[in-house]
């Protein structure tokens, strides 16, 4: 058996220590706080910059820049995400984080949108949390002004990013059939909606798009979906007054096949149901 | 006579399936599945294990030693690990904090369905927060034991699986206590050799949509004074492509186990873009005392090897007493050092840590 003496062992130590040693930690030259290459300035735009108050603001640009990208990012980015939550930039943060059940409380969405308390990401941060550790694991636990920077934003909506990539794929109705407030002359065997980019087929069930009928008793009736956009009635409609309901809550949502929801609100940004009412006139 | 009973559970427990500190099973020259059910460590401590704890690793062996070795019941072994820590931290331009936290409370269960053919195995967290599990498979050995076929959720093969999960080699390859994947895996033990091949979902424990899987192969290579392996990692997602390789090995001088890790990370799955990144990692463990282990360890990350200038460095110094089996008891300071512009990546903290085990 091969083993050094006693006496020889500081000199070996000595010189895995000076090779390790030399692996020294970068001088940020060029870089901003978190490391990465400092950006040029874009373009100005018409609004002049305000003054950036200290510590994070209530937004996810400023959460993200102070908070995800320093203290998450290290484990919680690309495909070994623990339980595939990505916190590596802001739009991947918010397509993660709002409106998306979470993995270790499926009784929870990660966040949910105007509601802070009911948020697993407020309960893995506050040490309330259901399952595992406290978050940022091993690391020492967010402020109080931090987490209620971060509950200020889930209260207030949850917005996402302003260059949000979820903002740019969420497909919003540019075209449908029935027309809002129409009276039909004969009940339609089908109905028509076209979106502003694709829909995954996947994501098109009974519980996305449903058709009511507003007349006594408000019975639903069974849409065969013949397509992402073209929505099959099982009998034709008899007459009565109906509302024709495309799901964009997260749970639920007709999406992109990126898995954005539509923005059926057109406030500009995912989520929110699209509706339209129309009637088909009693036969004479 | 204590050697003789080493020997004699050696012999006994050499079939049965491995400690998630590798410079253990380094200084006594064994694989990890002499002391652990998990052939690449960590998790349920073998009858060997539990021997190994009394009658090696504790100070005083002798006036507070055990007859419980994990077994209350022929067929049914039990095991677990209370981890209690105060850690205190100081990070520049903020108030310092500290803390009390239980890290973990963990307890395994298997079961001998069939004695040698068919082993149940779960890994369950009880605390902190409400339980869930970390592992929960099948075993099946194959070719008298040589191989074995392991069904179910797991920790994956990887490196050195140390019990740290921050250290950045366990934190930058993904692969650690918090990532069990649901899949395959297949052991091969023979002589000097082990090796583990694994498929899984490579979705790092959240739903799997995709038909992209990960796939992990580690082997190495086990003497009594040295061991040598190689790791590979392949996950093919939606998000892209990531492929880790690594190398490891250890190596016993006298009272002193070194151990080293190299990590090469190639990941299309960023956000932002294709990374590539390295973690290295480089420890000291020096018996100075019976009980006592004296841990320095030197860390290297690369975040990213297309940026210059941003690599961080964490140093650690920690006092490992084990006074007697089933006890552990830790203290330790760890220094970070990143770009200066970061107060985050350059702030240092102490810790002393309680560890139960059995």
């Amino acid at each position: 058996m091969w083993s050094m003496s006693h006496g020889r062992w500081p000199g070996f130590a000595h010189g895995v220590f000076a090779l390790v040693l030399t692996a020294c930690a970068g001088n940020g030259e060029g870089l901003d706080e978190n490391g990465r290459p400092i950006q040029p300035p874009e373009p100005q735009t018409s609004d002049p910059p305000t003054a950036q108050a200290d510590g994070p603001q209530a937004t996810i640009e400023s959460i993200q820049e102070e908070v995800f990208t320093p203290r998450c990012a290290s484990c919680h980015a690309g495909s070994t995400a623990p339980v595939g939550l990505r916190l590596e930039d802001a739009p991947t943060s918010h397509a993660s984080l709002v409106g998306v059940r979470s993995v270790e409380d499926p009784s929870l969405l990660r966040v949910e949108a105007g509601n802070a308390d009911d948020s697993y990401l407020i309960h893995k941060l506050e040490g309330t949390q259901s399952v595992g550790n406290q978050m940022p694991s091993g690391q020492p636990p967010l402020s109080p002004d931090t987490i209620r920077v971060i509950r200020q934003w889930i209260d207030d909506g949850a917005a996402a990013p302003r260059s949000s990539k979820s903002w740019e794929e969420a497909p919003g109705v540019v075209a449908f059939w029935p027309l809002p407030n129409s009276v039909l002359a004969a009940g339609p065997v089908s109905l028509w909606v076209g979106f502003d980019r694709e829909i995954d087929a996947s994501a098109v069930h009974s519980h996305a798009i449903y058709l009511q009928d507003l007349g006594i008793g408000a019975r639903e009736s069974k849409p065969i979906l013949l397509s992402p956009i073209t929505i099959g009635i099982a009998q034709q409609l008899p007459p009565g007054r109906y509302r024709l309901t495309l799901r964009g809550d997260p749970d639920l949502c007709l999406s992109s096949p990126s898995g954005v929801c539509i923005d059926g609100d057109a406030d500009g940004r995912p989520g929110g149901d699209w509706r339209v009412e129309f009637s088909v006139r009693a036969e004479p | 006579m204590k050697q003789w009973l080493l020997l004699a559970l050696a012999a006994t427990c050499a079939a049965s399936p491995a400690l998630a500190e590798p410079y253990i099973a380094a200084r006594a020259g064994l694989k990890c599945m002499q002391c652990h059910v998990n052939p690449s460590g960590g998790g349920m401590r073998t009858v060997f294990g539990h021997a190994y704890a009394q009658t090696t690793l504790a100070g005083d062996p002798a006036t507070l030693g055990s007859r419980f070795w994990g077994a209350p019941d022929s067929w049914i072994t039990i095991g677990g690990d209370l981890r209690a820590r105060f850690e205190q931290t100081q990070i520049s331009g903020q108030p310092d904090s500290s803390s009390f936290d239980t890290q973990e409370l963990r307890l395994y269960a298997s079961a001998a369905l069939i004695p040698g053919r068919v082993l149940l195995y779960v890994d369950q967290r009880i605390a902190p927060g409400g339980g869930n599990n970390q592992e929960a498979y099948l075993r099946l050995p194959l070719l008298d034991g040589r191989l074995a076929l392991k069904a179910g959720k797991m920790y994956l093969p990887f490196g050195l699986r140390l019990e740290d999960d921050t250290a950045y080699i366990r934190q930058t390859s993904g692969i650690n206590f918090e990532t069990p994947d649901h899949g395959l895996e297949l052991g091969y033990e023979s002589g000097p050799w082990t090796a583990q091949a694994a498929i899984s979902n490579g979705s790092a424990g959240a739903s799997d949509f995709e038909t992209g899987k990960q796939f992990s192969l580690r082997g190495a290579h086990v003497r009594p004074v040295w061991r040598l392996g190689a790791s590979f990692n392949l996950n093919d997602t939606g998000l892209g492509t990531r492929r880790m390789h690594g190398l490891f090995g250890a190596v016993k001088t006298g009272p002193v186990v070194w151990l080293g890790e190299y990590d090469w990370i190639e990941d299309q799955s960023f956000a932002g873009g294709a990374r590539k990144l390295q973690a290295g990692l480089a420890e000291a463990n020096w018996a100075w005392a019976k009980g006592q282990n004296l841990k320095i360890t030197l860390e290297y990350l690369e975040p990213d090897t297309a940026v210059l200038q941003d690599e961080q460095n964490r140093y650690s110094l920690i006092n490992e007493y084990t006074p007697y089996m089933f006890l552990q008891l830790r203290a330790g300071l760890r220094i970070y050092a990143g770009i200066p512009q970061n107060d985050f990546q350059n702030r240092q903290s102490g810790f002393v840590e309680v560890h139960g085990f059995f």
